[in-house]
């Protein structure tokens, strides 16, 4: 039984997000593998611990930002399951909040959860948008998506404002890998092809929408990964057919390759 | 002198464009560059109406220039297509005298949401009217939020704004009277004029399409309740913690007869449709209300308006083999367009077989994102009527992979990258048809019909 939560799912859901979880339950299903979607509005109504896999999706900035306020609540449970090696994927601008400062359009400072040494800038005179294409190190093919974003994720204290104040200790920058890098598109700064980060068994990318879906052998590493992780004994990989995935993520690829 | 020799360039560029029928917007962005601070300078007539918003936009003014060019007024208005400032420009400055004064009583702009705020830099509209705001184009446009921070900017005191109740993130606009001034911020305020929809028949008791952006109140982020909702998130929204909710209405469809398709505004004035769907009855609204304020007898907006049918083509009629269908132009990247064509043919009460194409995503970019078929309520299909469901365009796998997770029986769908091979399947049966496809891909369906 794998127990999964996607948080947020009301708040944060900007790009289609709900059908991750719509076909994740249905690859763990086709595994035989039993699995309970929980949906939760507020961390305040779930024991985050509970879960062997955390979804959130992406969001307005003004959604994200009341996000962050609830999940601040829980920081030290987002910590632990961190740390503990739960399995963890965040698209969009909802990785944005385990940053150490989210600097908004107005300049206004809100502060994150801290638990990793990045800063985000946000502005609002141009939306960035655009296919990707990336490696990525846990599938052996090109991953597809679309970023849609407002935003640049700078790495390392010294990305901070000389004032800032010492904060909590965040995992530091040398510890974070990123979680694909782009050949088509944008990465974290803009700049540099390093897009999102990935930390022990959690994934933060600014690929918005159904990623999982767009991106079959990715949906199956999931698998994998939370089937092994589960306490069904033995498991073994069946592969299913999934023809329309396939088709869908050939077509994606020659398009934007 | 520079006022009259930009609108000397302009008025011959347009000559010379009518005669190489090309595009509207290249005289006006020439005489921007001739002379930046242009439309400053010119006379703008008494009234100056401009219609912005995600749907509807054209609709609203063809309807709305229709109705009053048949009260006998005297306008101009820029046709779809030409709503960014290039074409804005050519639109006033071709039809004004060398002295800049503008040759009509009314000036009726359909207006880009995105970029309304450089627009109204140069002159500011006497009446606004905003027709709603939806996920739309996301690609380009980032999200309904941040399109609302752009049309805010392009808001000016004084201007009456036209509003749509039933919208949650549309009604925020509006001036508030009571708003503290403020130094940074002058105080913005003005006449609010709002239209809605009354409860009908067919309305809904809670939001079914398949997202709320209104879930939780923009105001104060409690959780929203709709007393009745007409489509996607239109209704009657208000929020028991801040009482944040649907204004009362100047302009009211008071009844909606479906059977009959009349609907009755302000409780008389009754106006035959000539296109299905509720947001088709937004757009008359709209017109109506706008036409309200620049002083027309609301019954001879009515008699303009009944059974006035579009010439912009948004719904066609065609012959394919032994079959009649009709083509309903929806928007790629829009939810909300296409649930309501997907509800028109569900509801159309007769045996028929729907196909959709998704072929080119825009016709105007190139994107590969198709997220926005996973918010499109492709369920709507799962009805009696609806027979078999073809998916025809480049995009047919990621269509048929929406459609696995639906409720509709796998053995109806039938999926064709080639769209002819596709429409070859379908000629040989007699049944009614729907075709649901974007601007961008409707033609290549229109070449295969008889």
């Amino acid at each position: 039984m794998i127990k999964i939560l996607h948080l947020y799912n009301n708040l944060l859901n900007l790009y289609g997000e709900y059908a991750n979880m719509v076909l994740l339950k249905k690859h763990l299903a086709d595994q035989n593998i039993k699995v309970e979607v929980i949906t939760a509005d507020s961390a305040a109504d779930v024991r985050l611990e509970d879960f062997q896999f955390i979804y959130i999706g992406a969001g307005t900035e003004r959604k994200q930002k009341l996000a962050l306020a609830d999940l601040q609540t829980r920081r030290d449970d987002i910590v632990h399951c961190i740390e503990s090696g739960t399995n963890m994927l965040l698209t969009g601008n909802s990785f944005e909040m385990l940053g150490r400062v989210i600097v908004d359009a107005d300049g206004v400072e809100h502060s994150g959860l801290c638990c990793f040494d990045f800063s985000v800038t946000e502005q609002s005179q141009k939306r960035l948008t655009g296919d990707v294409t990336a490696d990525c190190a846990m599938i052996p093919a090109t991953l597809v998506g679309f970023v849609n974003k407002c935003s640049t994720i700078i790495f390392g204290q010294d990305s901070a404002e000389p004032d800032a104040k010492p904060q909590a200790a965040a995992i530091p920058a040398s510890a974070i890998k990123s979680f694909c890098t782009v050949k088509r598109g944008l990465g974290n700064d803009n700049v540099a092809p390093d897009e999102g980060i990935r930390y022990k068994n959690l994934c933060g990318t600014h690929l918005t929408g159904p990623l999982l879906v767009k991106n079959p052998l990715l949906l199956d590493w999931l698998v994998k990964k939370l089937a092994e992780s589960s306490d069904t004994k033995g498991f073994v990989f069946t592969p299913h057919d999934y023809p329309n995935e396939n088709d869908a993520y050939a077509v994606t690829l020659q398009k934007l390759g | 002198m520079r006022v009259i020799f930009a609108i000397m360039v302009c008025k011959a560029l347009k000559a010379v464009g009518k005669l190489l029928k090309r595009g509207s917007s290249l005289p006006g962005q020439i005489a921007l560059k001739l002379y930046p601070n242009i439309l400053k300078k010119i006379k703008m007539p008494q009234y100056v109406v401009a219609i912005t918003g995600s749907n509807g936009k054209t609709t609203t003014v063809e309807m709305t220039a229709h109705a009053l060019q048949a009260a006998g007024k005297n306008l101009i208005y820029n046709k779809e297509g030409s709503n960014q400032i290039e074409g804005v420009a050519t639109l006033i400055l071709s039809n004004c005298t060398f002295f800049g004064r503008v040759k009509a009583d009314i000036l009726l702009l359909e207006s880009d949401e995105r970029y309304a705020k450089h627009t109204f830099k140069y002159f500011t509209p006497t009446h606004y009217c905003i027709t709603n705001l939806c996920r739309d184009q996301l690609t380009r446009n980032g999200h309904p939020e941040w399109v609302f921070d752009d049309i805010k900017r392009s808001i000016r005191p004084g201007t009456t704004l036209v509003l749509n109740a039933d919208d949650p993130l549309v009604s925020l606009f509006a001036h508030n009277e009571d708003a503290p001034k403020n130094e940074e911020q002058p105080q913005k305020t003005g006449k609010n004029v709002w239209f809605g929809i009354n409860r009908t028949n067919t309305s809904q008791e809670e939001v079914t399409a398949m997202y709320n952006d209104f879930y939780f109140c923009p105001k104060c982020n409690a959780k929203m309740d709709f007393d009745y909702v007409h489509y996607s998130t239109m209704g009657a929204f208000s929020c028991p913690k801040c009482g944040y909710k649907k204004h009362a209405t100047d302009y009211t469809v008071t009844q909606v007869d479906e059977p009959a398709d009349e609907i009755t505004i302000d409780g008389q004035f009754k106006i035959k449709l000539a296109q299905k769907g509720m947001h088709n009855i937004y757009n008359l609204l709209a017109a109506f209300a706008l036409c309200g304020q620049l002083g027309l007898n609301p019954q001879t907006t009515a008699d303009a308006l009944s059974g006035y049918t579009l010439t912009n083509g948004r719904t066609l009629r065609f012959a394919l083999g032994g079959r009649k269908g009709v083509l309903l132009t929806s928007k790629h990247e829009n939810s909300v367009s296409y649930d309501q064509s997907l509800k028109i043919a569900a509801n159309s009460g007769e045996q028929c077989d729907v196909l959709i194409i998704v072929d080119a995503i825009s016709r105007k970019y190139f994107t590969g994102e198709t997220s926005w078929l996973w918010d499109i309520n492709f369920n709507l299909l799962n009805n009696p009527n609806i027979g078999e469901i073809y998916l025809c365009g480049t995009y047919c796998s990621d269509l048929a992979l929406r459609f696995e997770y639906t409720d509709i029986a796998q053995s109806k769908i039938h999926a064709y990258s080639n769209i002819a091979e596709g429409v070859g399947k379908l000629k040989s049966s007699s049944k009614k048809l729907f075709v649901i496809t974007c601007f961008s891909d409707k033609d290549k369906f229109l070449v295969l019909t008889d």
